[in-house]
């Protein structure tokens, strides 16, 4: 009796514990990486923006590199629209990557060439997108005065949203915070959902492994064909991943994992992440386009996701005890 | 965890034995045989609880618990292999996607369709094992009970507790693939005491009845929605071992013609032919019967 007593004040008192650390770890995430990442992007435009208006060519460039590597961090973690519906569609108008692009870069070339004023030209959402921004920042000329305001303008629509995400997490941090299942939820939905993009939208389409473009690598298919950026998105999504799931700092999401995961499943998470960057660290551009490891790797890291979602669910138990009539 | 295999099957709400549904039940039975008198002698007797055939379930239940813990455990393919092997397949297939509902009604949807489809695979199986000859030969230790105990319920051959093991990691591991794939991170399961709601509740509400001699019937139409202790203690009277194959829901004998409602069913002999039964009387009887040649 006093044995299962014991048991029992042990078992509350760990659940009660656990139950911490998952909100520390839910806390931690929001912190050091959500709202971390979106500070950064708006760093980021900003000085791309002094670039652009100082008509510094090579200055802009990179730092186009350093937007695109803090948004990308944004938006493969993105679920503000979750917590709040009327952020559900604001990534779309940052960037196109698979909306509805095709012919982004003919309608910008128009724009250019006619006398409407900018703020009618460009009058779509594309037409102020990152990747908008990305093709005038690479194939035109920032000192061309139709250009460079162009792109401020574009800068100014991108800042506008960044704003607006910046405020929207602010604002609804108490909320994500107050139900740790769904926060749980929602957090590795994104990443699943990322996950899966990752690999089949930004490796297996470029090199030519998806079942569609099977055999046919092609870099134009890469999310920044323009800037040769495609592989730096990659290593950003990467590296925020191991901000969520393997940061030096203590207390993360996967550190709260390893407390309640069996440690072979853990590694199906850890070690193909671990193995990406690897990869990624030695590539190329080019390498986009016989990438089958890094493929590999990140499928692993899917599938991962989803073997803790299971393991979650505790659904093992008592097969035999399941039959009888 | 560290205790013995048996006393789990006591104390643990994943069992049909958990003492909560035993008490339960006994609490159902007492309320019936107070409204019933007639039924008292019956039940309130030794010739029912010592029974030959009832000291073989309880000697048999010792028995089947280690068979199935030392045996049958790592033979079976998981629920969680299935699971992660259903969604691979789904998202090669339809690629990436997500079906947005709120949370509580996704996991009001992923309860009752591990509910539903498990028991729905559970009446197939059931079905062929009364059908297919050689499955028939296995599933006979379970008719071969002459009275019925709750015990009854473990007097089942490992191997139909390995069909039915492989026909619950498949059902559930298929279900759990598709609402991962449709809903990812937002499945999550109703309990109560860690048991699935539905389970939990049909198990309050007196599934040890069915292995019992209380001939307890659900009113009017409910036979048609659910298997009542009765009918199920129907299926086990010989002539009609044909009908009321389900689980928890008669829908599929309803939908599949093999539905028996307890009305107007009056004959109640219990377990195989008399030349047959001789062979299912000892322990070891039980276990290998089935395997010889010639099946009485
Ligand atoms: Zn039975
Ligand atoms: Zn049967």
């Amino acid at each position: 009796m006093k044995k299962s007593c014991l048991l029992l004040i042990l078992l509350l008192t760990t659940s009660l514990w656990a139950e911490v650390t998952n909100k520390e770890a839910l806390r931690h995430t929001y912190e050091r990486v959500v709202l971390h990442n979106i500070d950064t992007s708006v760093t980021a435009l900003h000085g791309l923006e002094e670039a652009i208006r100082a008509k510094q060519a090579a200055d802009a460039k990179a730092r186009f590199g350093d937007l695109v590597t803090a948004w990308k961090k944004v938006r493969a973690l993105y679920f503000l629209g979750e917590l709040d519906p009327a952020y559900l569609d604001t990534p779309r108008l940052i960037d196109t990557f698979h909306h509805g692009n095709e012919d982004l870069a003919d309608q910008l070339d128009l724009i250019l060439e006619s006398d409407d004023p900018l703020e009618i030209a460009l009058f779509k959402n594309s037409h102020k997108s990152i990747n908008a921004l990305e093709y005038l920042l690479f194939t035109k000329k920032v000192s061309d005065p139709r250009v460079n305001a162009a792109m401020l303008r574009i800068c100014g629509a991108v800042k506008t949203h960044l704003f607006d995400i910046q405020k929207g997490y602010l604002q609804n941090k108490p909320l994500f915070l107050q139900d740790t299942n769904r926060a749980n939820a929602l957090l590795i939905n994104a990443l699943s959902e990322s996950s899966y993009k990752l690999k089949e939208w930004r490796i297996a389409d470029v090199a030519g492994i998806s079942d569609k473009y099977e055999g046919d690598p092609d870099l134009r298919r890469g999310e920044y064909p323009h800037s040769g950026n495609s592989l730096q998105a990659v290593k950003a999504i990467v590296s925020m991943y191991i901000q969520v799931l393997d940061s030096p700092q203590e207390g993360d999401f996967g550190d709260y994992l390893e407390s309640i995961l069996a440690a072979k499943n853990l590694q199906r998470i850890k070690t193909p992440l671990q193995q990406s960057h690897t990869l990624l660290a030695q590539m190329q551009e080019r390498d986009l386009l016989t990438s089958r490891k890094l493929y590999e790797q990140l499928h692993t890291l899917h599938l991962g996701i989803y073997v803790y979602l299971i393991d979650a669910l505790k659904m093992q138990a008592k097969i035999l005890d399941a039959d009888g009539d | 965890m560290e205790q013995l295999p048996l006393t789990e099957y006591f104390i643990d709400p994943n069992r049909r034995l958990f003492w909560l549904y035993l008490l339960s039940s006994f609490a159902i039975s007492v309320l019936y045989l107070a409204l019933a008198p007639k039924q008292r002698r019956r039940n309130a007797t030794s010739k029912l609880w010592l029974h030959p055939s009832a000291i073989l379930d309880y000697k048999y239940f010792f028995v089947s618990v280690f068979i199935k813990t030392f045996m049958l455990l790592p033979l079976l393919l998981s629920a969680q292999q299935v699971s992660l092997y259903s969604y691979e397949l789904l998202s090669s297939q339809f690629g990436y996607m997500r079906l947005r509902l709120p949370r509580e009604i996704v996991i009001g949807l992923y309860t009752a369709a591990l509910f539903i489809v498990s028991d729905f695979t559970r009446y197939w199986l059931h079905r062929l094992l009364h059908t297919v000859p050689v499955l028939w030969r296995f599933h006979k230790v379970h008719h071969s009970a002459k009275v019925l105990t709750p015990f009854t319920f473990y007097r089942v051959h490992p191997v139909e507790n390995l069909l039915f093991g492989f026909r619950y990691a498949l059902s559930i591991g298929t279900v759990t693939g598709v609402f991962l794939f449709l809903f990812g991170a937002m499945i999550d399961i109703h309990t109560v005491l860690g048991v699935n709601i539905f389970i939990f509740i049909f198990s309050l509400l007196g599934s040890n009845l069915r292995h019992s001699h209380i001939p307890l019937r659900y009113p009017g139409f409910l036979e048609y929605l659910f298997i009542s202790p009765r009918q199920h203690q129907i299926h086990h009277s010989s002539s009609h071992f044909d009908k009321n194959y389900g689980g928890y829901l008669a829908i599929w004998d309803l939908i599949f013609g093999s539905l028996q409602r307890s009305l107007d069913t009056k004959i109640l002999r219990f377990g195989l032919h008399k030349t047959q039964m001789r062979s299912y009387t000892t322990l070891r009887q039980l276990l290998l019967t089935p395997f010889t040649r010639r099946t009485p």
